[in-house]
């Protein structure tokens, strides 16, 4: 019965001893494992002392940039040559947070600084070279500059594979493109793919009500559901009747999360032309939509649709009746009057009715 | 009676050696099997953190913050007995960075004055609120805003002897399309939920739960609700505890969340899709390991709807928690978190190997069986039955030195490797000396810590067998400023 596993099977089939595997896989877990925590240990010395000497140099910078902001002569030539290579990553994220926290020309000013004592070749090499993280923080401090160069910088990483990158050059072009550049931006969002729907959507409401038209012709071309979510939502949020007839024709879309949306843009728009469509989602097969096409009749203002808002005081879902409920109080007297009836009533529907009365009642006083 | 019941036992395996042989290689298996599933999780999880890294990525949390789009999120804080530490936790929910955000505090029937903290602190007076009554809670007793803050909603209601109750009163009364739910002694980093909605911002239609980063909080400096410094502790025992965390979460739930099949997600800091989760029916009330059942449950459902649905865990954002400081509130964590496992894995012993539910039931939900179920068993019997067996001379000594060697040296190299993507992604202990020191416990905690938890792991599976219930003792030093 001695030495069980001398007799394991492996050493019928493997020509060595198992027990001298054992040592050696051990013996090298050993040493991997030593090396690792010592690289770590002298990697996190090493960077924390970085971060230390970052620290230094950055609130020096950030003394010669108000220096050079406030000073009544220019002093941005002079500072210049105090600047290195080393620095033009700390100047982006001290402007950066300096542009963050100032209104009017000063944000301009301060960029307008760091881009001089930069210059647009080290950006695009920044951009090149860095990661994520600081590409993106560059592209959006080159939406504070006006001129062609930066303009065609953001233009190159409009279409970055990279989500948050894409978004954050399309995030500046928004702000800087002109009226006839908003079509050039607007291909580059024809080609997106994987990406964060509700960001794109600020993006594109940045373009602002000119770019409406575009939009809607974007909508028409092959773009995939999250960019069409995204454009529905910006025109939802931009607000230009214009686009109801466009939102008015997709209401038939298979995707739930398209219908939704076009409810609730059009509810923002709130266009009374709409409000065949929006009764019609009011009784779509699925809860969001039709929770945003109620709070969306509730915003139109037309007493015609109040019997179709009644009637979602009865619906299945407990976000319809409520949002109905709401969107009832904001017709005011009468829609108070039908809350009323409603709730001397029976059943879920009249609970309801009641507790957004009350909630009503509470708000008042 | 005992020395002849040994006695027999031994005469059987001598006179039985092709049973010894297999025991002893079924035990060996599993421990094998278990450090090979950690080892494929190391590359996996390094390759998901590169992919989906935040470390640098501010600037997009900023324009999220101040663009005002990111999803509508109420923070659910389940809290019992929590009057140490409430305000200040709920004070720093307060000001987390989000544009959108509401907190719902249920109160779960405490029987010190958290209610009334709650009520001083924040100015709460009575409220009338409409809400769903969809997920089942004990009774509610009243339910307080607050003109002050405005997106504050205290809901107090009768002890339901669970967790689970009180999360459930609090979703009822939520409003927002996406809730976080955070442990009342826990304290969220300003950006964390931010960060953590990103993946429901990308795949709105799929995207059910999102999990972040638990880390242990002993060893900070907190003030008014805010770490102002990050440092580990300075006892053993919470040290070890933020090893094991960090293992927990930046391997094993990295690499999981990787291969789409991620078993849990922490009842401390998870956020989940409210319609969804109303759907299932809330949080069930029937198990003491509520996180992992609310987790199984939605792989359950949206299984069996046929739905598309996706989880991730995001390792950025981090919740920072009082980990237990002395070995009898550990002990007790522990073998409740064993009871859950297990209640857990039982109640869906039909989704193991179940092709219905597609690679969840086949990889991960095998996986938890070998974890949860067979891990601590073996593992306790290996630590038994090998000296025993060296004792009786059955194994020879090489043997033995060689098998603990591995095993003990394979657990460090996990542990320090895992260290690797906390230098890539978190960098909460910020010295060199942290990881000197993490590194000392990666090794230190094979000898004894670990002996300790699968003996607690075994006293869980005894509890569980015995239908012990409750949460058993769990007391906050609620030293936070």
């Amino acid at each position: 019965m001695k030495d069980l596993i001398i007799s394991f099977p492996t050493q019928a089939f493997l020509q060595f001893d198992p027990l001298v595997l054992i040592w050696n896989t051990t013996l090298v877990l050993a040493i991997v494992s030593c090396a690792v925590l010592l690289i770590l240990i002298v990697r996190r010395y090493f960077s924390a002392r970085r971060r230390d000497f970052e620290t230094e140099r950055r609130k020096y910078l950030s003394q010669l940039l108000l220096h050079a902001l406030n000073s009544p002569i220019d002093l941005a030539d002079d500072i210049a040559s105090q600047i290195k290579a080393s620095d033009h990553m700390l100047l982006i994220d001290i402007a950066l947070d300096y542009v963050r926290s100032m209104q009017g020309e000063e944000p301009r000013k301060i960029v307008g600084l760091v881009h001089k004592w930069v210059g647009i070749d080290a950006f695009s090499e920044l951009l090149d070279k860095t990661k994520r993280g600081p590409k993106i923080r560059i592209l959006t401090l080159l939406s504070h500059l006006s001129d062609k160069p930066s303009f065609d910088l953001l233009f190159k990483y409009g279409d970055h594979a990279e989500p948050y990158v894409q978004l954050a050059a399309l995030q500046s072009l928004a702000k800087r493109c002109t009226p006839d550049q908003v079509g050039k931006v607007l291909r580059l969002v024809r080609q997106t793919g994987r990406t964060n729907t509700t960001y794109l959507a600020d993006v594109l409401t940045q373009l602002g009500v000119v770019a409406a038209p575009q939009l809607v012709q974007l909508l028409d071309s092959d773009v995939n559901d999250s960019v069409c979510v995204a454009i529905i939502a910006a025109l939802g949020n931009i607000g230009d009747e214009a686009a109801v007839e466009a939102l008015k024709a997709r209401t038939n879309s298979t995707n739930s999360q398209i219908r939704t949306t076009i409810a609730a843009s059009l509810g923002q728009i709130g266009s009374k032309t709409a409000a065949t469509e929006l009764i019609k989602l009011a009784t779509d097969g699925n809860d969001d939509v039709r929770k945003a096409a109620v709070a969306a009749l509730g915003n139109l203002n037309e007493p015609s649709v109040l019997p179709t808002i009644y009637d979602a005081l009865s619906d299945p879902a407990w976000w319809v009746r409520y949002t109905a409920g709401t969107a009832l109080v904001r017709y005011g007297d009468g829609g108070i009057a039908l809350l009323r009836l409603m709730s001397r009533q029976d059943g879920p529907a009249a609970i309801n009715a009641k507790q957004v009365l009350a909630e009503y009642q509470l708000a008042r006083t | 009676m005992i020395e002849n019941f040994g006695t027999n036992v031994l005469s059987y395996f001598a006179a039985n050696q092709g049973w010894v042989h297999l025991f002893l290689w079924t035990i060996f298996a599993i421990g094998i099997l278990q450090n090979l599933i950690s080892a494929l999780q190391l590359p996996f999880a390094y390759f998901e953190l590169k992919r989906h890294s935040q470390t640098e990525d501010t600037e997009s949390n900023w324009q999220l913050l101040i663009s005002e789009e990111a999803p509508a999120m109420s923070i659910l804080v389940p809290a019992y007995n929590e009057s140490a530490t409430i305000v200040a936790n709920v004070r720093s929910m307060l000001f987390v960075q989000y544009p959108n955000l509401e907190i719902v505090v249920a109160n779960d029937g405490s029987t010190d004055n958290t209610l009334d903290e709650l009520k001083n602190a924040f100015s709460l007076e009575p409220v009338t609120r409409a809400h769903e009554l969809v997920a089942p809670h004990e009774p509610i007793r009243g339910v307080y805003g607050s003109k002050l803050y405005p997106n504050l909603l205290v809901v107090d209601k009768e002890n339901g002897g669970c967790k689970a109750d009180a999360v459930n009163a609090a979703l009822n009364f939520s409003r927002n399309p996406l809730y976080c739910v955070v442990d009342a002694d826990s304290l969220l980093e300003p950006e964390a939920l931010l960060r953590s909605v990103r993946p429901f911002m990308e795949e709105p239609d799929e995207m059910v739960a999102v999990g972040g980063t638990i880390r242990v909080l002993n060893g900070c400096t907190v003030e008014n609700g805010e770490i102002v410094k990050f440092d580990l502790p300075q006892r053993f025992l919470p040290l070890v505890q933020s090893m094991e965390y960090i293992r927990a979460f930046l391997m094993a739930r990295l690499a999981w969340s990787s291969w789409g099949m991620l078993s849990i997600v922490s009842g401390a800091f998870g956020i989940f899709r409210r319609d969804v989760s109303l759907e299932i029916g809330g949080w069930s009330l029937d198990t003491i390991g509520e996180d992992y059942d609310f987790v199984v449950k939605l792989h359950r459902y949206m299984a069996d709807k046929k739905r598309a649905y996706k989880m991730r865990y995001v390792p950025e954002p981090v919740c920072w928690t009082e980990a237990p400081e002395d070995l009898k509130i550990l002990k007790s964590q522990r073998t409740r978190w064993q009871r859950g496992a297990l209640e857990v894995a039982f109640k869906n012993k039909d989704m193991v190997f179940n092709p219905k539910y597609g690679k969840f039931g086949m990889f991960a939900m095998p996986n938890n069986y070998l974890v949860d179920v067979i891990g601590p068993l073996a593992e306790l019997i290996g630590y038994l039955v090998l000296p025993l067996f060296f004792f009786l001379g059955w194994i020879n000594y090489p043997y033995l030195l060689a098998f603990i060697a591995i095993f003990f040296v394979f657990g460090t190299f996990i542990g320090v490797s895992t260290l690797v993507l906390e230098e890539l992604e978190l960098q909460r202990s910020p010295r060199a000396s942290d990881l000197l020191k993490l590194g000392l416990v990666a090794v230190l905690e094979n000898f004894g810590y670990r002996q300790l938890n699968s003996i607690w792991r075994v006293i869980g599976w005894y509890q569980f067998i015995r239908k012990v219930e409750g949460w058993g003792e769990m007391t906050r030093k609620g030293d936070k400023k």
